[in-house]
């Protein structure tokens, strides 16, 4: 092996797939574009405190950054939910195998295509103070995409030859998905239930627009940038659509560019993507 | 995609020259960039077929877009290139995939001055010239409704067409620039292929230009063999492989299957086509038996069977006494000590989170529990000296590591547990030429060193003979031919046995077309759609082994039959 032996190949993982994640500039990009996002909403006392009644376009923009962390703390909560109901039903149908599997993962399918956004917008007039069940139904509209990736990171794990070997190598059932797949699947995975975050903000905003779901109490607490969108359309003008608008479709960017930037870093881990990464 | 160059006619019948051509990266703000490749001198007439040979990475795609003016962003050229109307066919073949075939030759031969019907006919002419069967029934179709063979057939007679409408005389036959041309195809498929290419280019009077790995039959039908190295061109060495050691009878077999079939499982309970069928052979204490075979031939199966990773349907796989087919979970554990596995791709067989290390320690631990950590780490360091690697690879992770190194690191995990019998699955493939020629010495030496029992599956025939002490040659799940490795290379005696030689030293295999899918194997013998020898009686029932000699079995209705001019080659 002369000449063959080099550094490098005792960096860990982890940091080869952030190394991957920082060479995708759109995820660096939208990385910076979120930090920003946060850093506004932190720093939103500060700016009201500056200029105690501001009007207009300034207003709106004051009480859009006022909504970051309401608007991300629910579309957070809710992609949580939709990742951990993706990770047990795509999860679920891999190890499942048999019949049971592809059913499921066919059920997950279909619901995917169905117009989930309704969902939303029904349970936001039902159920309309009532913040966490309204994120819970925006977590269970979010998880079927995700969990047809998952299903299909898990499967391509569960079939490859690195479960196979470690089969050959003695490890239990138990060994080779705790230690081998699992570990192995993190990064893909991590990157196939992000699209759940942008995809419950994207819900939360069209239901905000149309005057549903939480934030359009009397005195605007709790407001998130999809309740601030509806108010704007119901009484304000158009510069009140700007600071909310603005912030969702920044924000929206942002995690897709993440997402972008995930999917590098589990294909620069497993080079070739052999393993289902997305 | 194909891509096309500019026309410059050349006034003599030199299609080719290129002279002091150098490709480099340049530097940001100017100076002196990175060279990739530097003081290329090569030339080529017309009607003459020129291989360049290469490890990975060593600069083959840059050099053949150099030479047709394709270069990626970001590289630059210098030197001087005058070529006339050339073609470059890029690795994958090229064809756009979401057009139909005649579409793509429609367009290609427009600018022939050939209409759309005549264009079609031209087509088939040329797909014909390369056996495609039944050109017209394809043509409507796009490449991804194809088999790999079909999808390359189309994609070199696509270049021909572009290139000078298939029907070019020595002045304007054009340069023909083909990257890895058939690389996933079985050997006796590919080297067929480019015979066919090669007679085309010498009637045709283009210049042929072919560049792949060594060992990937494109110096069978060249004029001339170059090897690229360190960013320059040479003559090609010549091959010198280690072989394997004369076998000393030492004791009964260690391992003996009878009959084994397997299934492949495709309702749940089993049940499905036989992919491994009727297989019996011996292993004897350091013996390596190689499994020869194409794809869909069942070797790796039958691997994958004996190491129960795969249930068989029936049969016997004796090791040290025991069955290995129906020795309980404890039991096999205990047996996996013994019996280890190589695998294709070994960093896709090794977990990518987990070091090598760690991963040795965790197959001790869960194969031969008992020893202390200091004992562990003794054992780790022994296999990682006999598979050639450095204490410091246990903190290596395996996924990024180069196909050489990751080769020896797969062996030296199946060796910590000090197995005496070692299945490997096809373990050059991940491996260009010199990490081959590398791993095959390796592995012989720790054959010896440890007195190993081998069984290799692999598809590379000189690999095969030069590994071997007995070659199975495998064909559809069955043992088509069994000898002594240097009996089959003297004396092959099957057709399929012949054609997987021939296309080894480069000769036009005699075996024409692809092998039939799992699911369309013809009635009686399984290679007779290919065989230059069929005859009526072929069809009507499966051949049975024949003694050649002691030793030397074949399965072929008609394999002391003398030849019709068809030794090996066609």
């Amino acid at each position: 092996m002369d000449g063959l032996a080099g550094d490098g190949f005792g960096v860990s993982p982890w940091r080869v797939a952030w190394r991957g994640f920082r060479a995708s500039r759109a995820g660096v990009h939208g990385l910076g574009a979120l930090a920003a996002v946060c850093c506004g909403g932190l720093l939103e006392p500060v700016l009201s405190a500056g200029n105690p009644t501001p009007g207009g376009a300034a207003k709106a923009a004051v009480a859009a950054l006022d909504a970051v962390a309401a608007s991300l703390l629910l579309g957070g909560s809710a992609a949580v939910l939709a990742a951990v109901v993706a990770l047990v039903w795509g999860g679920g149908a891999a190890l499942a195998g048999g019949r049971a599997g592809p059913r499921l993962v066919t059920l997950a399918g279909v619901a995917g295509a169905l117009p989930l956004p309704l969902l939303p917008l029904m349970a936001g007039g039902l159920l309309d103070p009532d913040l966490g069940l309204f994120a819970v139904v925006l977590g269970l509209a979010a998880a079927p995409a995700p969990a047809v990736a998952a299903h299909g990171v898990l499967a391509a794990l569960l079939r490859s030859d690195m479960a196979t070997a470690a089969d050959a190598a003695g490890l239990t059932r138990g060994a080779v998905l705790l230690r081998r797949v699992l570990p192995a699947a993190a990064v893909p995975l991590l990157a196939a239930c992000w699209s759940a975050l942008p995809r419950v903000l994207a819900m939360e905003g069209l239901a905000g627009l149309v005057h549903l779901g939480p934030g359009h109490g009397p005195a605007g607490e709790g407001a998130t940038w999809g309740s601030l969108l509806g108010d704007a359309v119901a009484g304000g003008g158009p510069a009140d659509l700007l600071g909310p608008g603005l912030l969702l479709a920044v924000t929206l960017w942002a995690l897709g560019a993440i997402g972008d930037g995930l999917a590098q870093a589990a294909a620069t881990l497993i080079p070739g993507g052999r393993r289902g990464a997305p | 995609m194909t891509s096309v160059t500019a026309a410059v006619p050349h006034p003599d019948h030199r299609i080719l020259t290129a002279e002091g051509v150098g490709v480099f990266r340049p530097r940001r703000g100017g100076g002196a960039g990175t060279d990739l490749l530097s003081g290329i001198h090569l030339s080529l007439d017309a009607a003459e077929v020129v291989a360049v040979v290469g490890d990975e990475g060593s600069g083959k795609t840059l050099l053949l877009r150099a030479l047709a003016g394709l270069l990626p962003p970001g590289v630059e050229r210098v030197g001087r290139v005058a070529a006339g109307r050339a073609v470059l066919v890029p690795a994958d073949g090229g064809l756009w995939p979401g057009a139909p075939l005649a579409e793509q030759f429609a367009a290609a031969l427009a600018p022939f001055g050939l209409g759309r019907g005549a264009a079609l006919r031209r087509a088939e002419r040329l797909l014909t010239r390369l056996h495609l069967d039944n050109p017209a029934r394809w043509l409507p179709l796009c490449p991804h409704q194809m088999g790999e063979g079909n999808r390359w057939r189309a994609a070199l007679a696509l270049g021909m067409a572009a290139l000078n409408g298939g029907t070019g005389t020595e002045e304007t036959g054009g340069l023909f620039l083909a990257d890895a041309p058939g690389a996933g195809l079985d050997p006796t498929v590919r080297a067929r292929l480019l015979h066919l290419l090669a007679d085309w280019a010498r009637e045709s009077g283009a210049a042929v230009l072919l560049a792949g790995r060594a060992g990937d039959g494109l110096d069978g039908p060249a004029d001339r063999v170059l090897r690229l190295s360190g960013g320059s061109l040479g003559p090609a060495p010549e091959r010198d492989e280690a072989v394997a050691a004369p076998l000393v009878p030492s004791g009964p077999p260690v391992l003996s299957v009878r009959g084994l079939r397997v299934a492949v499982p495709l309702v749940r309970g089993g049940g499905g086509p036989l992919v491994v069928d009727d297989v019996s052979f011996d292993v004897g204490p350091g013996e390596t038996v190689v499994l020869l075979g194409e794809s869909g031939s069942g070797k790796a199966v039958l691997l994958r069977a004996l190491a129960r990773l795969m249930p068989a349907v029936s049969g016997r796989a004796a090791w040290m006494g025991h069955d290995l087919l129906t020795l309980d979970d404890g039991a096999v554990r205990a047996a996996r000590g013994d019996v280890q596995m190589l695998f294709p791709d070994p960093r896709a067989a090794l977990a990518p989170t987990v070091t090598l290390g760690d991963q040795m320690t965790e197959a001790l631990d869960a194969l031969q529990p008992g020893f202390t950590p200091a004992e562990q780490a003794a054992r780790a360091a022994a296999a990682l000296e006999l598979a050639g690697l450095p204490l410091a690879a246990t903190g290596y992770y395996p996924a990024r590591l180069p196909p050489e190194l990751a080769a020896a690191a797969g062996l030296a995990r199946a060796l910590v547990t000090g197995p005496r019998l070692l299945l490997a699955d096809d373990p050059f493939a991940a491996l260009d030429d010199g990490g081959r020629g590398r791993f095959l010495e390796r592995l012989l030496r720790v054959q010896q060193a440890r007195s190993l029992a081998l069984v290799v599956a692999t598809a590379d025939a000189d690999a095969a003979c030069r590994l071997a002490h007995r070659v199975l040659v495998m064909l559809n799940g069955r043992v088509v031919e069994e000898a002594p490795a240097a009996d089959l290379v003297r004396d092959p005696r099957h057709p399929f046995t012949r054609a997987l030689l021939a296309a080894a030293e480069g000769h036009r295999p005699a075996l024409d077309g692809d092998p039939p899918g799992l699911f369309a194997v013809p009635s009686g013998c399984p290679v007779r759609r290919r065989c230059p020898r069929v005859r009526d009686f072929c069809a009507q029932a499966v051949p049975e082994p024949e003694v050649v000699r002691p030793g030397h079995r074949v399965s072929c209705h008609y394999w002391d039959v003398a030849d019709d001019g068809d030794a090996g080659t066609g």
